[in-house]
């Protein structure tokens, strides 16, 4: 539900800590965003939730029979997905996404999470179809407008934005997914303008983004100027209302530092091919963040480490 | 009336193992569940599921473990089965999709466990229960031949004349309806009792309605004093403090400020096993030595805080959301509490109670493969081997479903293995999109207009 409107789960919400936050000593419960309520603080998750998980062909699908004993797999890549192994499909990050409640068809930080659990896992043979499938997807990973709100909400660390971010570095960057929502474009144009300017040039992004180079270099792809066209009463007000001069909109300026972006550019474009994945966002200290960091080798999760002296004959050698 | 060959009672791990058995055996199977499927108490288990799967290691050795750890009083028949049985288990599991963790070569990895000879607990991080739930539950949303009544709850098994178990009783949660369900079999599985105690380390969906069923048709229950008892859980709520911690090296402190645990077992400390250290502790709080809310107190700030990090995640957070206490600075006070059932409904190896057409599996039942204590990690793989076993025997030949298709998107429908359709999917009028799909552009509220719709087209009559 929502507490104080902001998405969280009743059970482990402190009452204390949702009275401090409380504005005016009044603690405000809603039913969940984004979903139909039915009744009081019931909504009904079938109608969004699990439909949206149902949309993202939620099963293993491995190719051929499986192998005698179990398929062979980087212990790397199990530790991966678990992180989006451990959704418990409580609903708050749909709850709380921005994106949905714009665009209600949106898959969501939820099923995408989900997704992410498939096309991480090299048991499946359809990485691929999936990927394209929700980058073709109109209402898929590039739906996402990276507002964090569903990292900043789930309840069992599975950073749902951080899984879609990585289906979309898979399909951009490992398939080369040039999809007609042109997100691959989109991303491609800021990666190219903050190469170029060291900072977001605005004016050019939407062309870049439908075509090759800057509005007036690059031919303009026919679906992009639809787009443009749209988006001139956006500009002209920004310009009406002083937020941009046209000398700005047009003649951006660049970092004084140029050098130093290239270098960083360079760097990762030259390094050992290797992709960092960083999970910035798993807060705590080392080790602590999220299951997904476990150690395979020792296998110590919390509940492995047995009792010393107590394996063998007595009635307590029973761990859970 | 819906009507189906083979009705279950109950989605957790056993439930949806019958089920997926079930619908294996090509017959019409609903499954019923008082809360939604992945919310099921299997949920709560982190440790892992045992199985002899290495080369190195034997079924008889796992069966042997089995059999001491019960205190020998577990059917022995029963045990033999359930290990021999397991690898094969684990491997199913594996295909179906459970990201077990690996060891070296990208083989499953195993973890030690207490009570047994070698290590031969299969697991996913400090998740492993739900990861299983969850895999399970994705092949059920794949298979059409499975309806699922999510939020239903059962009171009441129906018998024909001959006493021969016909359906049940339930209730439609969302609605407050009462429908009456028909079936040839019913396999309940509707898990432990835990919450007739307190505290419990049970969730409070387990309130042993399914026992409570079957007892009130004249099935006879077993071993129900039986009652395996943990000694740490949380003041307050019973919320589980695993074990690790005291593996660890964490204290137990009465409210004097003494390591009580001197007294009664000097050489394993902390460390003895789970009934002597929960007999300690209650022995302390009952003779005025605990603190004023019936407690003593659990400290495991003498484990280094790194350690605590890596080890005890959960309990960190645990403390930290249900305690208000960071373990890491402050001891946690904490008191022995009911864990695990091992008694239930007396079934056999395939699950077969004494009534005709009534199964049981899971903690509801008892075969029994964990006789006076039951080991660590081997109730999941009861809920597995003998909620497959319970379905494994059809009822009749099979019967056509009548389940509505659903669309299937282009790229799955060139390949075989797409799902003819989808038992949720049909109910909630839901469709996974195709990505050529010409569905309008909905505004939120036609949205809801048009999920409130399809909601209430979901009656049981068409899902049935
Ligand atoms: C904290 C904790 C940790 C544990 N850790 C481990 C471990 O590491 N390894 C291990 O092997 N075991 C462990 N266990 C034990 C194990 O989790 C359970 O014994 C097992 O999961 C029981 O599974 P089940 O399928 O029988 O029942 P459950 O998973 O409890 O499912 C019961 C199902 O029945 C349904 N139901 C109940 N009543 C009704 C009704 N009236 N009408 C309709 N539906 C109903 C519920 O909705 C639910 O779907 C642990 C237990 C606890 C409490
Ligand atoms: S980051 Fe993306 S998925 Fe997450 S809440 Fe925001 S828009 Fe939704
Ligand atoms: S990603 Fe997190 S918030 Fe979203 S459903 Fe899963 S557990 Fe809940």
């Amino acid at each position: 539900m929502r507490v104080n409107g902001k998405s969280a789960l009743a059970c482990n919400t402190q009452l204390g800590d949702a009275l401090a936050r409380a504005p005016g000593g009044e603690i405000v419960v809603e039913p969940m965003g984004n979903m139909p309520v039915l009744k009081d603080l019931i909504v009904d998750m079938d109608a969004v939730h699990w439909k949206k998980i149902q949309r993202v062909v939620p099963w293993l699908l491995p190719e051929g029979e499986p192998p005698e004993r179990e398929y062979i797999v980087e212990p790397e890549a199990m530790i991966d997905i678990t992180q989006s192994m451990a959704c418990i499909q409580c609903g708050v990050c749909v709850s709380a996404c921005l994106s949905m409640e714009v665009d209600p068809e949106f898959i969501g930080p939820a099923a995408l999470a989900k997704a992410y659990r498939f096309v991480g896992d090299p048991r499946d043979a359809h990485t691929e179809d999936r990927l394209s499938d929700l980058a073709e997807d109109p209402h898929g990973i590039y739906d996402c407008t990276h507002c964090f709100a569903c990292i900043e909400v789930c309840p069992k660390d599975v950073a749902p934005m951080n899984q879609i971010m990585r289906l979309r570095r898979h399909a951009t960057g490992d398939y080369g997914i040039k999809d007609r929502n042109n997100g691959y474009g989109h991303e491609k144009a800021f990666v190219d303008i903050i190469e170029r300017y060291g900072t977001l040039h605005e004016s050019q992004l939407l062309p870049r983004s439908y075509g090759q180079g800057s509005l007036i270099r690059s031919q303009v792809e026919p679906r992009a100027l639809k787009q443009l066209i749209e988006s001139l009463p956006t500009a002209v007000a920004g310009l009406r209302s002083g937020k941009v001069s046209p000398k700005a909109a047009l003649i951006h300026h660049k970092l004084p530092d140029q050098e130093q972006i290239r270098r960083i550019y360079h760097e990762i474009e030259t390094g050992d091919g290797e992709r960092l994945e960083l999970n910035l966002y798993i807060v705590g200290e080392e080790g602590e963040g999220g299951a997904a960091e476990q150690d395979p080798s020792t296998g110590d999760g919390s509940e492995a480490s047995t009792v010393p002296g107590e394996a063998g004959t007595e009635r307590g050698g029973a761990e859970q | 009336m819906p009507q189906h060959d083979v009705l279950v009672i109950g989605a957790g791990l056993a439930g949806m193992r019958a089920a997926l058995a079930a619908a294996d055996e090509g017959v019409s199977v609903g499954v019923i569940s008082k809360i939604h499927p992945v919310r099921s108490h299997s949920n709560a288990a982190q440790g892992g599921i045992n199985a002899a799967l290495n080369p190195e290691d034997s079924w008889e050795s796992h069966a042997y473990d089995t059999v001491k750890g019960s205190d020998y009083l577990g059917d022995q028949d029963a045990i033999e089965i359930m290990c021999r049985e397991a690898p094969k288990e684990i491997l199913h599991l594996e295909h179906l999709g459970v990201t077990f963790h690996r060891g070296a070569e990208g083989k499953l990895g195993t973890r030690a466990f207490g009570g047994a000879s070698a290590a031969r607990t299969y697991y996913v991080a400090d998740i492993t229960g739900q990861a299983i739930l969850h895999v399970l539950y994705e092949q059920l949303m794949r298979r059409s031949e499975v309806f699922r009544y999510e939020e239903w709850f059962t009171t009441a098994l129906v018998q024909d004349d001959d006493g021969h178990v016909a359906g049940a009783v339930t209730r439609n949660i969302r609605d407050g309806s009462m429908e009456l369900f028909g079936a040839k079999t019913v396999i309940l599985a509707c898990g432990g009792n835990g919450r007739v105690y307190n505290p419990t380390t049970n969730a409070l969906i387990c309130t042993g309605d399914g026992i409570a069923m079957a007892y009130r048709i004249g099935a006879p229950l077993m071993d129900m004093e039986m009652i395996q008892y943990h000694p740490t859980t949380l003041a307050g709520n019973g919320l589980l403090i695993t074990e690790g911690a005291r593996g660890e090296g964490a204290h137990l402190y009465n409210a004097q400020g003494e390591r009580f645990m001197e007294k009664y077992a000097p050489n394993k400390m902390e460390l003895a096993s789970r009934d002597v250290v929960s007999r300690a502790e209650q022995t302390e709080i009952n003779e005025g030595r605990g603190f004023p809310d019936g407690t003593v107190a659990l400290d495991i700030t003498v484990v280094p805080r790194k350690r605590i990090h890596e080890a005890l995640r959960e309990i960190v957070n645990v403390g930290r959301d249900f305690a208000g206490v960071d373990i890491t600075k402050d001891p946690v006070h904490i008191k022995p509490g009911n864990h695990y059932t091992m008694g239930g409904i007396k079934t056999d190896i395939d699950g077969q109670t004494s009534v005709p057409g009534l199964y049981a599996a899971g903690e509801v039942a008892c075969v029994s493969v964990h006789g006076g204590n039951r080991l660590g990690a081997n109730s999941l793989l009861d809920t597995l081997i003998f909620g497959r076993r319970s379905a494994s025997t059809p009822p009749t030949p099979p019967r056509a479903s009548a389940c509505r298709r659903s669309p299937t998107p282009a790229w799955a429908k060139r390949r075989a293995w797409w799902p003819t359709s989808s038992g949720a999917s049909a109910r909630a009028g839901a469709c996974p999109r195709s990505r050529t799909s010409s569905a309008p552009r909905w505004t939120a509220t036609q949205r809801c207009i048009a999920t409130t719709r399809a909601c209430a087209r979901r009656s049981p009559s068409s899902s049935g």
